[in-house]
């Protein structure tokens, strides 16, 4: 299974969106421009559908309808939140639609204005109903949610469930404060506990592939293991070679940002199951060398090869654009607009069409189109008023 | 509507004053980072100008810019027609002394002292750079040389913020040749790359 197809309206800072995904997507743009809005998104169908979720739970989670409805709603699509999600499953073909509005009074709950099913072609779900029509507030909860409602399409919403999101903060995998607060916290701050949590004989086999891979990027490294101390916290280990016989022990608080990051990051890769799912990555290349940077994609290319995952991604790295199997129609361009984001695939805007051709550097062009045009009032902040 | 291509991020406005001196405006604007990072895809700039005209601007670094040319489009062949590679002889610091007014006026020096032909200077950067660090200005000496009269930490901003607002292309076209041809050369560029 994998998203073949995303539109929707009235998405945060999105008026409209509509955009193809094949096996990865890059997303760039100026800061601010909704990178991570528009990351959410898959977030979003994931909360919905992941046990314990729901509708009402993803807009709870993001501060209500209102702070997930866009500002441009009040004109477009009646105020209408809408999600057209297009997958394929081999030759099979589905589509989930889901438009959302805010409750007419009170206090603005989500309710479901429309949820559509397609199974190659075919509606296998189409609501309101006539229950709904009955029972109004049956339109509080998706049929995407309710394991007794989404038997027909239950590989859709297993898909959607799958959606896993990384952007792990080193600041606060090293804060035993944090530890335990929050589970599953996509910023890592039960990361080490979830590493550790794992059937040991996988454990194992997953960080000797980490240990290989952190030898080659990471000087004089030698070892990872998860150590667990006196209190019973789990604890990585490494260990780097010295000029003495034996190597030098180090624990997360005292790796460097860079390497808790590419821990993170092969954890998440190495970890990701077998069957696939969406993986949303934010900013991969946070305190990393330009040089393994430039392999990310290779990295994630080689997760892909033998499963069935999409990753999405955002990123300001030129590195990561320029690595030549990174192709225009998987970089996704946003552009701030006074009418909301933009986004078009790279491949899909004419004015570039030149550049492609002649094959300039994706980072080259990709700047040219979202540039800023003067950042003098930047670099001034640090002066004095009288010297500004 | 012109893209252009330089060489690194003080070139910006310098680039920019020029084309708008030849009644055309920049569209995109690429820093290459160094002409080890230029050079080998003026080959792709030449295939981009197909489309829409593009400006390369190359510092000679004092070689011959005939030969440099010849040798920067070897094996490039036709050379499109909406392609202008420029070699600022010698480098793009020579092109802004040439204002010698505009110059002293905003880097605090003597006009005097600002050389009269830049365009034969062995390394102009150079010239610069001790001429800054002679400023009456203490804003500018600190801002543009270090102590040991290395670049200084405010050098690609003052640069830049001299040849956007303070630079006569004009004047400085009319001492300096290869300026003035420039200038003449992208007022003739195609409107599209054909």
């Amino acid at each position: 299974m994998r998203i073949t197809q995303v539109t929707a309206s009235n998405w945060r800072n999105f008026k409209s969106l509509e955009f193809p995904i094949r096996n990865r997507l890059f997303i760039v743009g100026p800061n601010a421009a909704g990178k991570s809005n528009l990351l959410d998104l898959f977030r979003f169908l994931g909360d919905i559908a992941a046990p314990g979720g729901g509708l009402a739970f993803a807009f709870d989670h993001r501060g209500g309808y209102g702070r997930v409805r866009s500002l441009f709603a009040r004109n477009y699509q009646r105020g209408r939140l809408i999600i057209d999600v297009r997958l394929a499953d081999g030759a099979d073909t589905w589509r989930y639609r889901l438009t959302v509005r805010g409750e007419a009074r009170g206090k603005n709950r989500p309710f479901v204005d429309e949820e559509l099913v397609e199974h190659n072609g075919v509606t296998l779900l189409s609501r309101p109903d006539a229950q709904d029509e009955a029972d109004p507030e049956r339109l509080t909860q998706t049929h995407l949610e309710q394991i007794a409602a989404n038997q027909p399409f239950r590989v859709v919403a297993d898909y959607f469930a799958k959606v896993r999101y990384f952007h792990l903060v080193p600041q606060v995998i090293r804060d035993p404060t944090r530890a335990g607060l929050v589970s599953n916290d996509p910023f890592g701050g039960d990361f080490i506990a979830q590493m550790n949590s794992v059937q040991p004989q996988t454990r194992k086999a997953w960080l000797r592939r980490l240990e290989q891979a952190l030898q080659a990027a990471v000087p004089e490294f030698e070892s990872l293991t998860i150590d667990i101390d006196p209190a019973g916290r789990p604890h990585l280990t490494a260990g780097y070679r010295n000029w003495r016989s034996s190597s030098t022990k180090q624990n997360e608080t005292e790796f460097s940002d860079g390497t808790l990051r590419l821990i993170g990051l092969l954890w998440t890769i190495v970890s990701t199951p077998a069957n696939g799912g969406v993986l949303l990555l934010e900013e991969p290349e946070l305190s990393l060398n330009a040089k393994i940077v430039k392999t990310l994609p290779a990295v994630l290319a080689t997760a892909q090869r033998d499963k069935d995952l999409q990753v999405v991604l955002s990123t300001h790295a030129p590195e990561l654009l320029d690595e030549e199997g990174v192709l225009p129609d998987e970089v996704l361009v946003l552009k701030v607009t006074n009418d909301g984001t933009s986004a078009a695939l790279l491949s899909a805007i004419d004015e570039v069409a030149g550049e492609l051709e002649a094959e300039l550097p994706t980072s080259e062009i990709v700047e040219g189109l979202i540039a800023l045009p003067d950042l003098g009032g930047l670099v001034s902040a640090g002066g004095t008023a009288r010297r500004r | 509507m012109i893209n252009v291509v330089v060489e690194g991020q003080s070139d910006e406005q310098m680039a920019r004053a020029v084309v708008r001196a030849a009644g055309r405006s920049v569209d995109r604007l690429v820093i290459k980072r160094g002409k080890n990072r230029l050079d080998p895809s003026i080959r792709n700039y030449n295939r981009a100008a197909q489309h829409a005209p593009w400006v390369v601007f190359r510092d000679s670094d004092t070689q011959c810019p005939v030969k440099l040319h010849a040798r920067l489009t070897r094996g490039i062949a036709p050379i499109s027609p909406g392609l202008l590679l420029r070699i600022v002889h010698p480098m793009s610091e020579g092109w802004l002394m040439s204002d010698r007014r505009g110059f002293a006026d905003y880097f605090k020096v003597r006009a005097v002292d600002v050389p009269l032909n830049p365009e034969t200077l062995q390394n102009a950067k150079q010239t610069l750079l001790e001429l800054c660090s002679r400023s009456r200005s203490r804003a500018i000496r600190a801002e543009m040389v270090t102590a040991t009269g290395q670049t200084g930490p405010l050098y690609v901003t003052r640069i830049n913020e001299f040849a956007a607002s303070a630079w006569s292309v004009e004047t400085a076209a009319a001492s300096s040749d290869s300026l003035n041809r420039a200038i003449e050369r992208i007022r003739q560029l195609p409107t599209t790359g054909r």
